[in-house]
């Protein structure tokens, strides 16, 4: 099961109708995405966080969330600067760091944590069903929302049988290395993940028991 | 030693009680979770042991041996096996190959496309050679008289026949230990009394879960039960078969 850590609290933002909180968090996505200005976009991150507290989460949390967006902008801090052509800062033989580099990471960095910050505190303070249920009303097509409910549950469904398998591979002693046979065994892995996915009858009774219907 | 062939020669099981697995005090309850699953438990199979464990659903069996497995990271005591203490999953990973698990599930523990390569998996791991492994897998096969199953898809196995290869899989590896988690489940008759011969044609030691008291009287020569967390031993609990007769057997009462 995919964890909804912050779906559930008694904020004012929890208690926001979700169709509400889709369309401010698209609102606000856009607008600090499409600003040039580096002064805008922090005045969007400031609102951002903002909304982190006013959603009550705890930060340390949030972190950790945000952590894969983090090793992607650590990408960009090492790239930008030194290939993004401009006014050289400083110079070390062959390296050159451009201000206008610099700029365009803080840009990044900025804009990236905002939205996402914005979507932790509006998104992910519903539960899936709640954010289908809202898209629902803002007449997303039925078999849109459908398709995202779905994905939701086989994401979890598969996320579980990809590690039962590997459990059971690495009770038989697995220890994948850079070899064929390792290979091959990640192969069989999700080819068998292929074969239990379409047996309807192993996966749906596990996807019944962990809907609660009402 | 010469002892020791002898009570081969004769048949008879060598009893030498050194430890294979030793847990200590061990404690542990599912993330989330107030209850504790396994209550300052102590458990200890020795070398030529046959143990069964009888106990109601969400005693905590299964939890107990996926702690040995190192799947479940206890909150107190320690967990040793073959005399080494187990702390972390670099500790248990060398250990893993040596103790051999049957799931409750075989669906959960079969994966390559046929039986010979499932079964050939775990020499594979062992660092045999391709050839060594499928002569492994092959001499297992036939040592459980399922050689005929070797080219067939795994999935699509009955239920006994994925038991027997997802057994063949784990000996294949010639494991020190066998730990086995309801092997009986959903099986029929035929292929309980196969695999009753077949554990009791094994000569290394080995626990078994199972709600089946006959079968696992057949292949035990003790039972433990498990209450709150801890286990019953021999010396605390009696199991034993009981059928009696009732004057109005045929009206509706209770037992005390």
């Amino acid at each position: 099961m995919i964890e909804e850590k912050f779906a559930y609290g008694r904020s004012f933002i929890h208690g926001l109708d979700p169709k509400t909180r889709i369309i401010a968090s698209i609102a606000l996505s856009f607008a600090a995405a499409l600003c040039d200005n580096i002064y805008i976009a922090t005045g969007y991150f400031i609102i951002s966080i903002i909304l982190i507290a006013m959603a009550g989460l705890n930060p340390i949390d949030v972190i950790h969330r945000l952590k894969p967006l983090f090793w992607f902008l650590l990408m960009i801090w090492i790239i930008l600067p030194l290939t993004f052509d401009g006014d050289i800062m400083y110079r070390f033989h062959w390296f050159k760091i451009t201000e206008q580099g610099i700029i365009l990471c803080c840009k990044i960095t900025i804009k990236s944590i905002t939205i996402l910050l914005i979507f932790t505190a509006l998104i992910a303070t519903m539960t899936v069903a709640s954010l289908g249920n809202g898209l629902h009303r803002l007449y997303v097509p039925d078999k849109m929302v459908f398709l995202l409910l779905m994905s939701y549950r086989y994401i979890a469904v598969i996320e579980e049988e990809y590690k039962r398998l590997l459990r059971a591979a690495k009770f038989r002693g697995f220890n994948p290395k850079t070899n064929l046979h390792s290979y091959k065994t990640f192969a069989y892995l999700a080819g068998m993940l292929f074969v239990r996915a379409s047996v309807p009858g192993h996966v749906v009774p596990w996807i019944q028991s962990k809907v609660p219907y009402s | 030693m010469k002892l020791c062939g002898l009570e081969k020669i004769l048949g008879l099981r060598v009893t030498d009680n050194s430890s294979i697995i030793k847990l200590e005090d061990i404690s542990y309850s599912y993330p989330g979770s107030n209850i504790r699953v396994l209550d300052h438990l102590d458990f200890e199979i020795n070398k030529g042991d046959r143990i069964g464990m009888m106990a109601p659903n969400g005693s905590g069996k299964t939890t107990l041996l996926h702690t040995i497995m190192g799947l479940c990271k206890p909150e107190s005591g320690t967990i040793e096996v073959f005399g080494k203490l187990l702390e972390n999953e670099k500790d248990f990973m060398p250990v893993r190959s040596k103790i051999g698990l049957l799931f409750q599930d075989s669906d959960d523990q079969l994966f390559c496309p046929t039986v010979l390569d499932d079964v050939a998996f775990g020499p594979l791991n062992l660092g045999f050679s391709p050839r060594d492994a499928i002569d492994t897998a092959r001499n297992t096969l036939e040592r459980l008289g399922i050689q005929s199953l070797e080219g067939q898809v795994t999935h699509r196995l009955s239920g006994g026949q994925k038991r027997l290869v997802a057994l063949a899989a784990v000996l294949a590896m010639e494991p020190e230990v066998l730990l086995l988690d309801e092997p009986t489940a959903g099986l029929d008759h035929k292929v309980k009394e196969k695999l009753i011969h077949i554990l009791n044609s094994l000569d290394i030691s080995y626990f078994v879960i199972s709600h089946e008291f006959d079968f696992a009287k057949a292949v035990t020569d003790k039972i433990y039960s498990m209450e709150n967390g801890k286990i019953l031993t021999d010396d605390e609990i009696h199991i034993h078969h009981h059928e009696h007769v009732h004057k109005h057997g045929k009206h509706p009462h209770n037992h005390k």
